[in-house]
Protein backbone atom coordinates (compact mmCIF):
# COMPACT_ATOMS: atom_id res chain seq x y z
CA UNK A 1 0.00 0.00 0.00
CA UNK A 2 2.74 2.32 1.18
CA UNK A 3 5.24 1.34 -2.22
CA UNK A 4 1.83 1.71 -4.15
CA UNK A 5 1.01 5.38 -2.97
CA UNK A 6 4.68 6.36 -3.27
CA UNK A 7 5.17 5.20 -6.87
CA UNK A 8 1.95 6.49 -7.65
CA UNK A 9 3.36 10.13 -6.19
CA UNK A 10 6.39 9.76 -8.30
CA UNK A 11 4.59 9.03 -11.65
CA UNK A 12 2.40 12.07 -10.83
CA UNK A 13 5.46 13.91 -11.01
CA UNK A 14 6.68 12.63 -13.47
CA UNK A 15 3.94 13.22 -15.73
CA UNK A 16 3.14 16.38 -14.32
CA UNK A 17 0.21 15.76 -12.67
CA UNK A 18 -1.08 17.69 -8.95
CA UNK A 19 -3.19 15.84 -7.33
CA UNK A 20 -5.74 16.42 -3.75
CA UNK A 21 -7.48 14.07 -1.77
CA UNK A 22 -10.49 15.82 0.57
CA UNK A 23 -13.13 14.54 2.42
CA UNK A 24 -16.74 13.85 1.00
CA UNK A 25 -18.14 17.44 2.38
CA UNK A 26 -20.02 19.93 1.44
CA UNK A 27 -17.55 22.48 2.71
CA UNK A 28 -14.06 21.11 0.96
CA UNK A 29 -15.88 22.07 -2.57
CA UNK A 30 -14.75 25.27 -2.33
CA UNK A 31 -10.89 23.53 -1.86
CA UNK A 32 -11.60 20.95 -4.76
CA UNK A 33 -12.01 24.18 -7.18
CA UNK A 34 -9.55 26.41 -5.60
CA UNK A 35 -6.77 23.73 -5.97
CA UNK A 36 -7.78 23.17 -9.74
CA UNK A 37 -8.54 27.25 -10.51
CA UNK A 38 -4.64 27.39 -9.18
CA UNK A 39 -3.66 25.15 -11.81
CA UNK A 40 -5.78 26.65 -14.45
CA UNK A 41 -4.67 29.99 -13.67
CA UNK A 42 -0.40 28.85 -14.03
CA UNK A 43 -1.83 26.97 -17.27
CA UNK A 44 -2.90 30.52 -18.89
CA UNK A 45 -6.65 30.68 -18.59
CA UNK A 46 -8.56 34.30 -17.44
CA UNK A 47 -10.81 35.31 -15.29
CA UNK A 48 -13.90 34.19 -16.74
CA UNK A 49 -12.36 30.36 -17.92
CA UNK A 50 -11.42 29.95 -14.74
CA UNK A 51 -14.47 30.91 -13.16
CA UNK A 52 -15.89 28.20 -15.80
CA UNK A 53 -13.72 25.90 -14.70
CA UNK A 54 -13.76 25.97 -11.13
CA UNK A 55 -17.93 25.73 -11.85
CA UNK A 56 -17.81 22.65 -13.44
CA UNK A 57 -15.06 21.66 -10.47
CA UNK A 58 -17.64 22.19 -8.10
CA UNK A 59 -20.90 20.47 -9.79
CA UNK A 60 -18.30 17.26 -10.51
CA UNK A 61 -17.73 17.33 -6.21
CA UNK A 62 -21.20 17.90 -5.22
CA UNK A 63 -22.50 15.04 -7.80
CA UNK A 64 -20.27 12.80 -5.87
CA UNK A 65 -21.17 13.55 -2.80
CA UNK A 66 -25.13 13.62 -3.26
CA UNK A 67 -25.10 10.75 -5.48
CA UNK A 68 -22.14 8.79 -5.77
CA UNK A 69 -21.95 8.57 -1.74
CA UNK A 70 -25.54 9.74 -1.01
CA UNK A 71 -24.47 12.12 1.70
CA UNK A 72 -21.49 13.84 3.15
CA UNK A 73 -18.79 12.19 4.96
CA UNK A 74 -19.11 8.37 3.46
CA UNK A 75 -16.11 8.82 1.40
CA UNK A 76 -13.22 10.63 -0.19
CA UNK A 77 -12.83 12.38 -3.51
CA UNK A 78 -9.40 12.72 -5.16
CA UNK A 79 -8.91 15.55 -7.93
CA UNK A 80 -6.32 15.85 -10.12
CA UNK A 81 -5.07 18.40 -12.86
CA UNK A 82 -2.33 18.08 -15.52
CA UNK A 83 -1.40 20.98 -18.33
CA UNK A 84 -1.50 19.07 -21.30
CA UNK A 85 0.00 21.86 -23.43
CA UNK A 86 -2.63 22.62 -25.81
CA UNK A 87 -5.43 21.44 -23.39
CA UNK A 88 -5.66 21.23 -19.35
CA UNK A 89 -6.85 18.04 -17.94
CA UNK A 90 -9.25 17.67 -14.80
CA UNK A 91 -9.69 14.18 -13.15
CA UNK A 92 -12.34 13.58 -10.48
CA UNK A 93 -12.52 10.16 -8.83
CA UNK A 94 -14.61 8.52 -5.82
CA UNK A 95 -15.26 5.07 -4.13
CA UNK A 96 -19.40 5.78 -4.31
CA UNK A 97 -22.13 4.27 -6.32
CA UNK A 98 -21.27 4.01 -10.15
CA UNK A 99 -22.97 7.05 -11.37
CA UNK A 100 -22.15 8.45 -15.17
CA UNK A 101 -23.30 11.90 -15.28
CA UNK A 102 -22.49 12.00 -19.09
CA UNK A 103 -26.09 9.79 -19.27
CA UNK A 104 -27.86 11.97 -17.25
CA UNK A 105 -30.41 14.18 -20.04
CA UNK A 106 -30.63 18.05 -20.22
CA UNK A 107 -32.89 19.97 -18.65
CA UNK A 108 -36.32 20.70 -20.86
CA UNK A 109 -36.50 23.36 -22.47
CA UNK A 110 -37.25 26.53 -19.77
CA UNK A 111 -37.52 29.09 -22.22
CA UNK A 112 -41.02 30.14 -21.32
CA UNK A 113 -42.37 29.17 -17.69
CA UNK A 114 -44.80 25.90 -17.89
CA UNK A 115 -48.16 26.72 -16.76
CA UNK A 116 -48.37 24.83 -14.01
CA UNK A 117 -45.14 26.40 -11.51
CA UNK A 118 -44.73 23.01 -9.91
CA UNK A 119 -43.62 21.73 -13.55
CA UNK A 120 -40.38 23.35 -13.03
CA UNK A 121 -37.49 21.29 -12.77
CA UNK A 122 -35.19 21.72 -9.39
CA UNK A 123 -32.34 19.66 -10.32
CA UNK A 124 -30.12 18.46 -13.59
CA UNK A 125 -28.65 21.78 -14.11
CA UNK A 126 -24.96 20.98 -12.67
CA UNK A 127 -24.70 18.21 -15.29
CA UNK A 128 -26.05 20.41 -17.88
CA UNK A 129 -23.36 22.79 -16.75
CA UNK A 130 -20.30 20.59 -16.81
CA UNK A 131 -21.42 19.42 -20.65
CA UNK A 132 -21.96 22.86 -22.15
CA UNK A 133 -18.71 24.55 -20.61
CA UNK A 134 -16.48 22.00 -20.95
CA UNK A 135 -15.04 20.30 -24.53
CA UNK A 136 -14.50 16.78 -23.51
CA UNK A 137 -16.52 14.91 -20.67
CA UNK A 138 -16.16 11.32 -20.09
CA UNK A 139 -17.09 8.73 -17.62
CA UNK A 140 -15.88 5.65 -16.81
CA UNK A 141 -16.21 3.03 -13.72
CA UNK A 142 -14.35 0.32 -12.44
CA UNK A 143 -15.12 -1.74 -9.55
CA UNK A 144 -11.79 -1.63 -8.19
CA UNK A 145 -10.73 2.03 -8.69
CA UNK A 146 -14.29 3.19 -8.59
CA UNK A 147 -15.93 6.52 -10.78
CA UNK A 148 -13.72 8.41 -12.58
CA UNK A 149 -14.95 11.54 -14.58
CA UNK A 150 -12.35 13.26 -16.75
CA UNK A 151 -13.47 16.97 -17.98
CA UNK A 152 -11.17 18.24 -20.65
CA UNK A 153 -10.77 22.16 -22.00
CA UNK A 154 -8.95 23.56 -24.29
CA UNK A 155 -6.53 26.29 -23.85
CA UNK A 156 -6.90 29.85 -25.08
CA UNK B 1 -17.54 27.24 4.93
CA UNK B 2 -18.35 29.48 2.10
CA UNK B 3 -18.54 33.17 2.78
CA UNK B 4 -22.19 34.50 2.17
CA UNK B 5 -24.35 37.47 3.63
CA UNK B 6 -27.76 37.93 3.22
CA UNK B 7 -30.23 40.70 4.77
CA UNK B 8 -34.16 41.25 4.28
CA UNK B 9 -36.31 44.18 4.43
CA UNK B 10 -40.01 43.88 4.60
CA UNK B 11 -41.50 46.50 2.51
CA UNK B 12 -45.21 46.80 2.13
CA UNK B 13 -46.14 44.35 -0.24
CA UNK B 14 -42.44 43.10 -0.89
CA UNK B 15 -39.57 41.32 0.57
CA UNK B 16 -36.20 42.57 -0.51
CA UNK B 17 -33.38 40.32 -0.41
CA UNK B 18 -30.13 41.53 -1.10
CA UNK B 19 -27.17 38.87 -1.31
CA UNK B 20 -23.51 39.17 -1.45
CA UNK B 21 -20.89 36.72 -1.29
CA UNK B 22 -20.41 33.03 -2.90
CA UNK B 23 -23.36 30.56 -3.26
CA UNK B 24 -22.47 27.15 -3.44
CA UNK B 25 -23.19 23.57 -2.36
CA UNK B 26 -22.13 23.99 1.16
CA UNK B 27 -23.94 28.20 1.58
CA UNK B 28 -27.19 27.76 -0.58
CA UNK B 29 -29.10 26.33 2.79
CA UNK B 30 -28.94 30.08 3.64
CA UNK B 31 -30.39 31.90 0.98
CA UNK B 32 -32.87 28.18 1.13
CA UNK B 33 -33.87 29.90 4.35
CA UNK B 34 -33.98 33.23 3.63
CA UNK B 35 -36.47 32.30 0.14
CA UNK B 36 -38.71 30.13 2.59
CA UNK B 37 -39.14 32.41 4.72
CA UNK B 38 -40.03 34.83 2.75
CA UNK B 39 -43.62 35.97 1.24
CA UNK B 40 -44.71 35.73 -2.60
CA UNK B 41 -43.67 38.99 -3.74
CA UNK B 42 -39.90 38.73 -3.64
CA UNK B 43 -37.34 40.68 -5.22
CA UNK B 44 -33.50 39.23 -4.93
CA UNK B 45 -30.72 41.71 -5.37
CA UNK B 46 -28.07 39.58 -6.38
CA UNK B 47 -25.11 41.90 -7.64
CA UNK B 48 -22.63 41.05 -5.43
CA UNK B 49 -22.91 37.22 -5.73
CA UNK B 50 -19.79 36.94 -7.37
CA UNK B 51 -20.04 33.23 -7.47
CA UNK B 52 -23.51 30.65 -7.97
CA UNK B 53 -23.60 26.94 -8.71
CA UNK B 54 -26.39 24.99 -9.59
CA UNK B 55 -27.04 24.81 -5.94
CA UNK B 56 -27.64 27.87 -6.24
CA UNK B 57 -30.01 27.80 -9.02
CA UNK B 58 -32.01 25.27 -7.27
CA UNK B 59 -33.25 27.71 -4.77
CA UNK B 60 -34.39 30.17 -7.01
CA UNK B 61 -36.24 27.81 -9.13
CA UNK B 62 -37.60 26.40 -6.05
CA UNK B 63 -38.88 29.69 -4.56
CA UNK B 64 -39.73 30.78 -8.13
CA UNK B 65 -41.97 27.87 -8.17
CA UNK B 66 -43.65 28.41 -4.48
CA UNK B 67 -44.14 32.13 -5.70
CA UNK B 68 -45.80 31.63 -8.91
CA UNK B 69 -48.32 28.63 -7.47
CA UNK B 70 -49.47 31.47 -4.65
CA UNK B 71 -50.25 34.45 -7.28
CA UNK B 72 -46.48 35.75 -6.75
CA UNK B 73 -43.11 36.18 -8.18
CA UNK B 74 -39.20 36.14 -7.58
CA UNK B 75 -37.48 38.92 -9.78
CA UNK B 76 -34.30 39.63 -9.51
CA UNK B 77 -32.31 42.95 -9.61
CA UNK B 78 -28.80 43.88 -10.12
CA UNK B 79 -28.15 40.20 -11.35
CA UNK B 80 -24.38 39.87 -11.83
CA UNK B 81 -22.60 38.72 -14.46
CA UNK B 82 -21.71 35.60 -13.19
CA UNK B 83 -25.08 34.74 -11.74
CA UNK B 84 -26.62 35.61 -15.29
CA UNK B 85 -23.99 33.74 -17.16
CA UNK B 86 -25.03 30.44 -14.52
CA UNK B 87 -28.82 31.03 -15.37
CA UNK B 88 -28.07 31.53 -19.08
CA UNK B 89 -26.21 28.33 -18.84
CA UNK B 90 -29.28 26.26 -17.24
CA UNK B 91 -31.56 27.81 -20.14
CA UNK B 92 -33.43 29.76 -16.92
CA UNK B 93 -32.91 33.51 -17.45
CA UNK B 94 -35.91 34.37 -19.21
CA UNK B 95 -38.09 32.77 -16.53
CA UNK B 96 -36.87 35.73 -14.13
CA UNK B 97 -37.81 39.38 -14.24
CA UNK B 98 -34.89 40.76 -14.21
CA UNK B 99 -34.21 44.82 -12.97
CA UNK B 100 -31.70 47.29 -13.00
CA UNK B 101 -31.72 48.68 -9.61
CA UNK B 102 -34.19 47.85 -6.50
CA UNK B 103 -36.26 50.35 -7.22
CA UNK B 104 -37.90 49.16 -10.14
CA UNK B 105 -37.97 45.45 -9.30
CA UNK B 106 -40.07 46.37 -6.62
CA UNK B 107 -41.88 49.04 -8.20
CA UNK B 108 -42.53 46.73 -10.84
CA UNK B 109 -45.20 44.54 -8.57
Amino acid sequence: MVVRKLLGKLWNRLVKRHELTVPGHYAQVQRVCQFVADGARRAGFGEDELFRIELCCDEAATNIIEHAYGGEGIGSITVSYQDKGDRFEIVLRDNGRSFDPTTVPAPPDLTTLPPDPQALPVGGFGLHLIKQLMDDVQFTFDARKGNRLRMVKQKP
Amino acid sequence: MSELAITKESLHRVDLITVSGRVDSDSYTQLEAALDNARDHVVLNLASVHYMSSAGVRSLVSKLRDCKQAGGDLRLSEPSSRVMEVLTLAGLHSLFGTFDNDTTAVGSF
